[in-house]
């Protein structure tokens, strides 16, 4: 009985070494596998019931565990879409039939024929849209998730709303009669200074303002505002219809603005613009353009895409504008060691590793995003070899084992010749 | 773990070091260009411990850079002005060799005052007819150098404006480009060295100044006079040249964005740049030269003229300085009469005319002085000198004595000219080397140091030395590992 118990013990300690060189070899061929998470069998006894005086061997049983809540150490790469989680959390991917997994593998990519970024295993990253608003997720499950798809942030235009204009007036300038002020748009209108801002209107057209500031009475300006495409050619006054809007302004003895520090410009096919004038001054110096902004954009093509830590997905437009259009979520599980892991670098909830839940980035305890940047896997080769070498003494002392066994029952069977 | 972490460690440290080597190089590159500034890629350490480049840089001064596009504008425009009046001076000539209408006009004087001596030699006669159309031709040349120096310069604002355009067009893709590149974190100092390189040609154009939007480093430009030139999208230049440009006639004005920018009746008259030069060149140096001229012209008229001898109250009328259809003596400056003015035809033999007319009378009738017909009739003569000597009133607006001689006035047109191109040439040689200094300023602040540029070579030859040790040190290790396993 226990020559043969000895025999079968030293082949499931055989086979248990087997399955700890399986997972060390899975652990050296990934060890450059993106988000790949080190695999580890552990053993534990399995012991026969035995008297005092006679023992009989049992057996070793292996089970595997896997390292994913390590972190890997991160590589920087060129792509902005490599990403990376730097802490806890994991990436939504969808598998192609539409079935969500976990992954940290971000070698994310644009697809030719969806937009959609997809990883080096074919995943497609999940996300909010938040192009109309906040993102409207739940904690606990994948509801409201889209493939985030570059090539469909194209083509957006955003009308003009708030402006800022600042400039000194000169003080010492001349006063222009009032039957000459721009805002009576005479054809002998006449003005001390004037500018021209670039403004955008619904569709996202530029309309160009003409901006007359003309010294009426001391301390005293107006402010006519004209659509640069009624201009007379040549002349620009009289133009084809009347100023947009007109404000008078006035100064205090130190060439501050006492009067009205906001403007509203009513822009043909848009929005109404209020131009923040507060910062204005008249001072005896020559006519002197500050700041003249206005938001606001035309309609350009997505040139690129910038992932930021926390998550948002803005497209950066030919003309450098910028817009939110997504946002990656992380998720999490109470235990992610017991998570399955499954080809591809993704992981499945099971009932060990508790339910989803999802969040943001740099948000209750979850990670951070890495923009260019990829997760190594946490297999350090030097380990694997130690272990490999230990794991082959086992798998030869088990082996030794056997053959004595084998002998002694040879030894055995020629007692009967 | 730790080993694969160590290797990682290294290559970042390689690739963030291959990096900085290839912006040294490029600086090295671009130690000649003047207008490249120095790049400096920055370093920082990550989460993990590896070395990552965050950004490349480059060195600026924003109050050195203005005030060198300053610098160029008041140089562009100084030498602008420069050439103008030098081309104007060429009609004065030396003044010692006797080719400026004022020597001219002294000729004729002394030639006048031998005929008055002898009025009877018909050889005299003819020497001063031949100084009057001596005169005549240098006015007439002199005019039309004027006319010509205006038509340059008119057609040199219309290429300046060109050129301008064509700027701002090369200036609005640079910036989008900036502004986009901004956006993405992509390295876009060459894009913001061309952009200023493109400034820096626009400056020499015009007067500017530029305003940082802050977002996306978006650039605005204005004129030194406030009128908006580029904000987002170019504005347009325009400009007209004169198809004739006649004396006295004041060219077309140039207009930023709907705003007249130079001439008289500018609103916000622009202050330096090759612009304003060529636009004082052509309304105020050229014409005001033009107005002299033309007030030499009518002072010969005037000093010639033939008044009724029978006092019947006819009007004067031209001597023998004339011009074609001509009515009367005009009494105020008039236009162009320095390019008509000519020796009339009566008193020139070459076109069938007599010399003794000078002396006699030439309209006849009753402009007729030498009623007696006496061959050594010298009272008019005489007349003619002491007209020719004596003052006259000229045109407050020549800048020059109202109330002189003909022959002072001439003179004192030549030094009006001389004294201007003086002044020109200083002021140009001034704005010069205030531009040289400015630019040696800024490349001092922003240019290439080509030894600091090897010591940091040095510096990053040995870190990469180190991490390139590194990794063949962990190499070893994995060999020694990997020999274990047999």
């Amino acid at each position: 009985m226990s020559l043969y118990g000895l025999l079968r013990t030293s082949v499931s300690g055989m086979n248990a070494q087997s399955t700890k060189l399986s997972t060390i070899g899975d652990n050296v061929a990934n060890s450059d596998t993106a988000g790949y998470k080190r695999a580890s069998t552990e053993f534990s006894s399995l012991l026969m019931a035995n008297s005092k005086t006679n023992y009989n061997s049992g057996s070793v049983v292996s089970s595997i565990r896997y390292a994913i809540n390590e972190q890997g150490a991160l590589s920087y790469t060129t792509s902005s879409t490599d990403l990376a989680v730097q802490g806890d959390g994991f990436f939504v991917v969808n598998d192609p039939t539409g079935m969500p997994f976990l992954t940290r593998a971000g070698s994310f990519t644009r697809d030719g024929n969806t937009g959609n970024l997809v990883n080096a295993a074919g995943f497609t990253l999940m996300g909010y849209d938040i192009s109309e608003g906040d993102a409207q997720g739940t904690l606990n499950g994948y509801a409201n998730l889209v493939p985030i798809d570059i090539s469909a942030m194209n083509m957006q235009a955003s009308a003009s709303t708030t402006g800022i204009f600042t400039a000194n007036l000169p003080s010492d300038a001349g006063i222009v009669a009032a039957a000459d002020l721009p805002s009576t748009n005479a054809a002998t209108a006449d003005y001390t200074a004037k500018s021209s801002i670039v403004v955008y209107d619904d569709l996202g057209s530029e309309v160009v303002l003409d901006i007359y500031f003309s010294k009426s009475a001391d301390s005293t300006w107006e402010a006519a505002v004209y659509d640069q495409a009624d201009a007379t050619p040549g002349s620009s006054f009289p133009y084809s219809s009347a100023a947009l809007a007109t404000q008078t302004m006035t100064f205090d003895a130190n060439g501050n603005l006492t009067s009205a520090g906001t403007m509203t410009i009513p822009v043909p096919g848009g929005q109404n613009v209020t131009v923040d004038i507060s910062k204005m001054t008249q001072l005896a110096t020559d006519y002197t353009p500050l700041t003249a902004t206005v938001d606001g954009s035309a309609p350009s093509t997505v040139t690129d895409v910038e992932i930021g830590e926390n998550g948002i997905v803005q497209a950066i437009y030919e003309n450098g504008s910028k817009a939110a259009a997504y946002r990656i979520p992380l998720a999490d599980v109470p235990s992610p060691d017991k998570l399955q892991p499954m080809a591809g670098n993704i992981f499945s909830t099971t009932l060990e590793s508790g339910d989803v839940t999802v969040g943001f980035p740099t948000e209750s305890g979850l990670g951070s995003l890495v923009s260019g940047a990829l997760e190594q896997s946490n297999v350090d080769l030097a380990t694997e070899f130690t272990e490999m070498i230990v794991a082959q003494r086992s798998y030869t002392g088990n082996s030794k084992v056997f053959q004595t066994g084998n002998e002694l029952l040879d030894t055995l069977m020629n007692l009967k010749r | 773990m730790s080993l694969s972490v160590a290797l990682n460690t290294a290559r970042s440290s390689i690739q963030a070091t291959s990096t900085q080597i290839a912006t040294s190089g490029k600086n090295v590159a671009g130690a000649d260009d003047p207008t490249y500034s120095r790049k400096i890629a920055s370093k920082t350490t990550t989460a993990d411990g590896s070395a990552r480049l965050v950004s490349i840089g480059r060195a600026t001064d924003v109050a050195l850079y203005t005030r060198m596009l300053g610098a160029t504008s008041a140089t562009t425009g100084a030498t602008a002005r420069l050439e103008g009046i030098e081309r104007l001076a060429e009609t004065v000539g030396d003044p010692e060799l006797e080719t400026s209408p004022a020597a001219k006009i002294g000729a004729l004087s002394s030639a006048l005052l031998e005929y008055a001596n002898t009025p009877d030699d018909p050889l005299f006669g003819q020497n001063v007819v031949t100084a009057a159309s001596d005169l005549t031709r240098t006015m007439n040349a002199a005019a039309e150098t004027v006319l010509t120096v205006r038509k340059d310069a008119d057609a040199d604002i219309a290429a300046s404006v060109d050129r301008l355009n064509g700027l701002l067009g090369r200036f609005e893709e640079m910036n989008q480009a900036v502004v986009a590149g901004s956006g993405t974190g992509r390295d876009i100092t060459q894009l913001m060295d061309q952009r200023d390189a493109l400034l820096s040609q626009i400056s020499e154009e015009i007067g500017i100044s530029v305003v940082n939007r802050g977002q996306n480093n978006d650039l605005v430009l204005y004129t030194d006079s406030g009128v908006t030139l580029f904000e987002t999208r170019a504005r347009v230049v325009a400009f007209t040249p004169a198809s004739i440009l006649t004396a006295g006639m004041t060219g077309n004005a140039v207009t930023i964005d709907g705003v007249p920018v130079t001439g008289s009746n500018a609103s916000m008259p622009l202050q330096s740049g090759r612009l304003v030069g060529l636009t004082e060149v052509r309304d105020e140096v050229a014409m005001t030269y033009q107005r002299q001229l033309d007030e030499m012209a009518r002072g010969l008229v005037t000093a010639f003229a033939e008044a009724d001898q029978t006092a019947g109250g006819a009007p004067d009328l031209p001597g023998l300085f004339t011009f074609p259809s001509a009515t009367g003596v005009p009494g105020v400056v008039t236009a162009n009469l320095s390019v008509v003015l000519q020796v009339n035809p009566a008193v020139d033999p070459a076109q069938g005319g007599a010399v003794a007319r000078l002396r006699d009378g030439i309209n006849g009738g009753v402009y007729t002085y030498n009623t007696g017909g006496g061959a050594s009739f010298s009272v008019r003569l005489r007349g003619l000198v002491d007209g020719l000597a004596g003052n006259q009133s000229f045109d407050a607006g020549t800048g020059l004595s109202p109330v002189s001689s003909l022959q002072e006035f001439a003179a004192g047109s030549v030094s009006w000219i001389e004294a201007l191109r003086a002044g020109a040439t200083r002021s140009a040689d001034y704005e010069t080397a205030l531009l040289s200094r400015a630019s040696e300023a800024l490349s001092n602040a922003t240019g290439v140091n080509l030894d600091e540029e090897y010591a940091i070579q040095l510096q990053l030859e040995q870190s990469f030395g180190a991490s390139s040790r590194l990794i063949s040190v962990i190499d070893d290790l994995f060999k020694t590992l990997l020999g274990i396993v047999r």
